[in-house]
């Protein structure tokens, strides 16, 4: 909860974000050395980074009526400030697939149903609200939008992605079981690196 | 300390200022690294195959390194309030967060509230001393030097995402005014919002505010914010009028006053694109200004106005540079009805003359800077800042008897200030902070000033800084051209001027517990001062020597079961080089304990704050004593509840306790206790 170490807590993360990514830049000898370099990135970073390539490999039903094919796709966040202010630093200027992207805070469990993505934080953090996988998990029962969490038991409890920290490393898990009833389309290099998740506590 | 006998409405503050943009939080970020990189890394972190992202090294440490690293790097003692804090404490204005903060104690007047940065405040001074900036732009106004802190503040409290506060001198950042520190409000943006507020509060003087937020970002990227308040205040509707008041006005038996009421209309507005942003605030509150402040019979009021539009554009022609550019307007508009109960036509009489001072200020302020880093960490920045006070107006008549008038007054003036601040990482862990700026007034005044740090961050758990910094401020309007008849102008009136040491130390004893001791010591040299020869006529000179020495211990903690705690103590003294004695309302101790628990885990909160202010003297002569007090707020939060809603309670002067706090000219009952209930909806 809110407390000026908390703020400081959320700048310390964007700083070393930047600090992380600074040196990556400086990283002349090619993309395939950044995993092997020792930098690491803080976790709101590389969960922005995640969300925006899990909209990269998956596809979305058309939406019947749908003409606009330049419609955005939308990224909801619930609970984490530090990650809206990754992801807006992130997707500024970028498309996919032609369609721009917009990064929202959600704050109720209504607003997800206009996403493609939505991101549920697990953890509190300062002030910001949570919303409860068990709240947005149901609503979206069905429905075509990507749910992905770093709530221990996402995948469990019926969400579609879940984020969890292995080693010094953030793997994901992929509910196949519940992806046929959305519509969505996942890519197999996705599925392909889907682990599996940690037993939930 | 004399004071003016007429207790001309509103009689000090100062003229001619000085900005500085985005400075502070230039500070905070200055590790952030250029924009450039910034780009870059961004490039590779997205284009990133989804194969070498899940291999990546990620940094799950979410305490309290880095960002904190950064504030440790800025060459000043820095305390951070956030938007959570605001809520939880129940702040209802800037002056309420100020309060909790070590070092500050704040006095009101129930007509402004006056800030008490490290060891005392003066007669007669609207806040000069301390810079109020919202989001790097000036608050402090051309005439006055005014940094405002209580309801006449232009951004309502709830629109703030963070309060900076940096203590000792700024001037080499931020020029005139950042006399003894500076206040860096950063409002919320619409990512914050990503949505509608709607939010009531209610008072138990029977005060009502309402506020309509909106804010989102868009798939373009635009990100908004608009934002309307509106309260009505009563205020303290029975509050005993003192002796003094009775005596001057020949009225012993009022006893009672009734005029406390406050009017407030506030309006905000930001959008941003890209490397774009345009800012514009207004706000004006009428108060009802009570009898003893000016001595005035009652039906005094008066009104602030305050309004700035800004544009700023940054981008990164280079790599590792950036370069910002702003250009501002500001408007200021000050508007009285005063009846004093004395006046002078040679001798004081006693007539309730009606005046009604007015001020006016339009200033345009551009600003542009650079900003290079290297991967080394070193960093330069470079900058000037130019303002044109294009119209500056004074007068206050007396609608009576015009012969009592002052001469009104028509000018304008401007200033060029370039600056400069190099950070020189010498050693790992040791760097060197050189930066100074020269201010150039049209008005005669010129002033170079310089600041040092030397700041030692070796093991990234203590810090040491050794820090010198010298800080001026120019005279203002009141203080060059005295808006009475009696008063006359000072030729030789100048900047007066301060030099202070500072040793501060920060260890975090584990993540949950950080604790700093600071010790500082503060010349102020030529304070400008009210001086009266003689009845008859007075002038402003540049008297007064002030040395402070202090000395501040704090502590944070912050558990994992969400209780969080901030303390601190501090030890001042502030003595007049002419007598050797302590100066006026500087208390000796100040104490401050703010505790929040969580009651229930996510959605119920209690958060108490307790403070101790020691023995002070009031402004008149001979000095009275206007004792110590201890008083205790307490504010109920539940947020969020049935989805949308954020409800809190908050007491202030729980106990109801009772003391005075020095005037201009006498002392004032505190507010006693007060209960406030807010509700906001999200939509």
């Amino acid at each position: 909860m809110p407390h000026p170490l908390h703020a400081l807590a959320r700048r310390s993360r964007r700083l070393l974000a930047v600090a992380a990514i600074f040196c990556l830049g400086l990283s002349e000898s090619g993309l395939a050395q950044v995993a092997a370099s020792a930098t690491a990135v803080d976790s709101s970073t590389a969960t922005a980074a995640y969300l925006l390539n899990f909209l990269r490999f998956t596809e979305w039903p058309p939406e019947p009526g749908a003409s606009d094919i330049a419609a955005p796709y939308v990224i909801g966040v619930a609970g984490n400030r530090d990650l809206l202010d990754s992801l807006i630093t992130l997707v500024e200027g970028r498309t996919v697939r032609g369609h721009p992207l917009r990064v929202t805070r959600i704050k109720d469990a209504r607003n997800a149903l206009g996403c493609h993505v939505v991101y549920l934080e697990g953890e509190k953090i300062g002030d910001d609200y949570l919303l409860s996988p068990d709240e947005v998990v149901p609503l979206l029962q069905g429905r075509p939008v990507l749910t992905v969490s770093n709530a221990p038991g996402f995948v469990a409890r019926g969400g579609l992605v879940q984020l969890f920290r292995e080693g010094t490393q953030l793997r994901f898990a992929i509910n196949t079981d519940a992806l046929p009833a959305t519509g969505l389309a996942l890519n197999s290099r996705l599925l392909a690196l889907s682990r599996k998740p940690p037993a939930a506590p | 300390m004399p004071t003016p006998d007429s207790r001309s409405p509103r009689a000090p503050t100062f003229a001619a200022s000085s900005r500085k943009t985005g400075w502070s939080l230039l500070l905070f970020t200055a590790c952030i690294g250029p924009a450039g990189a910034t780009e870059r890394g961004k490039e590779d972190l997205a284009s990133l195959e989804l194969e070498q992202l899940v291999e990546l090294p990620v940094e799950f440490v979410s305490g309290v390194s880095k960002y904190e690293q950064s504030i440790r790097q800025a060459p000043a003692s820095v305390t951070v309030l956030t938007a959570a804090d605001i809520r939880n404490y129940g702040w209802r204005t800037l002056g309420d967060a100020l309060r909790s903060a070590p070092g500050f104690h704040i006095r009101t007047d129930r007509f402004y509230d006056y800030i008490g940065n490290r060891g005392f405040t003066r007669a007669y001074d609207y806040n000069s001393r301390t810079l109020v900036l919202v989001n790097g732009q000036r608050i402090n106004d051309p005439i006055y030097q005014q940094g405002s802190v209580g309801t006449d503040f232009l951004l309502d409290p709830d629109l703030i995402d963070r309060i900076e506060i940096i203590q000792g001198p700024g001037s080499s950042v931020y020029g005139s005014s950042a006399f003894y520190g500076a206040i860096n409000v950063i409002p919320k943006k619409g990512r914050d919002l990503s949505g509608g507020q709607i939010s009531a509060t209610f008072d138990s003087s029977a005060g009502t505010k309402g506020r309509l937020t909106y804010g989102d970002r868009t798939a373009d990227g635009v990100e908004y914010l608009l934002s309307a308040t509106e309260s009505h205040t009563p205020g303290q509707t029975n509050f005993p009028l003192p002796d003094d008041w009775r005596a001057s006005t020949g009225r012993p038996d009022e006893r009672i006053s009734t005029e406390d009421g406050t009017r407030q209309r506030q309006l905000y507005a930001r959008a941003s694109w890209r490397g774009l942003e345009t800012e514009a605030a207004y706000g004006r509150r009428e108060k009802d200004v009570p009898p003893p402040v000016y001595h005035t019979l009652p039906g005094a009021h008066a009104a602030d106005t305050r309004a700035y539009w800004l544009a700023r554009a940054s981008g990164s022609p280079f790599a590792d540079a950036t370069l910002s550019l702003k250009t501002s307007v500001d408007y200021y508009a000050y508007d009285g009805t005063f009846r004093p109960a004395n006046d002078y036509d040679g001798d004081l009489i006693n007539e309730f003359h009606e005046r009604r001072p007015k001020t006016r200020s339009v200033s345009l302020n551009n600003e542009v800077r650079w900003h290079q880093t290297s991967a080394a960490g070193h960093s330069l920045l470079l900058g000037t800042e130019v303002q044109n006070n294009l119209r500056l107006h004074s007068s206050n008549p007396n609608l009576e008897q015009p012969a009592y008038s002052a001469a009104e007054i028509n000018t304008s003036s401007r200033y060029y200030s370039p600056f400069a601040q190099i950070d020189y990482q010498a050693l790992p862990g040791l760097r060197l902070s050189t930066g100074a700026r020269y201010d150039d007034y049209s008005t005669g005044e010129s002033r170079l000033t310089p600041r040092v740090g030397l700041i030692w961050d070796y093991t990234r758990v203590t810090t040491v800084k050794l820090l010198y910094g010298e800080s001026f401020r120019v005279p203002n309007l009141e203080e060059r051209n005295p808006s009475e008849p009696r008063g006359v102008a000072n030729p030789d009136l100048g900047p007066e001027t301060a030099r202070s040491w500072e040793l501060a130390c920060e260890h975090d004893f584990s993540k949950y517990w950080a604790f700093d001791v600071r010790l500082y010591h503060t010349r102020s040299d030529g304070l400008i001062s009210f001086h009266e020869p003689a009845p008859g006529s007075f002038s402003y000179q540049n008297a007064a020597n002030y040395e402070t020495r202090g000395g501040e211990i704090g502590t944070t903690t912050r558990f994992a079961s969400g209780i969080t705690t901030r303390a601190s103590v501090t030890l001042q003294k502030t003595t007049d080089e002419s007598s050797g004695a302590d100066v006026a309302d500087a208390p000796h101790l100040l104490g401050k304990l703010n505790l929040s628990v969580p009651l229930r885990a996510d959605w119920l909160r209690a958060s108490a704050e307790i403070q101790y202010v020691g023995d002070r003297r009031d402004f008149t002569a001979p000095a009275r004593d206007t004792g110590d007090y201890l008083v205790a707020n307490l504010t109920v939060r539940a947020a969020p509840v049935w989805r949308h809603w954020d409800l809190s309670a908050s007491i202030y002067n729980l106990a109801n306790a009772r003391w005075y706090d020095s005037m201009n000219d006498g002392q004032i009952v505190a507010p006693a206790r007060t209960v406030v209930l807010r509700v906001s909806r999200d939509f």
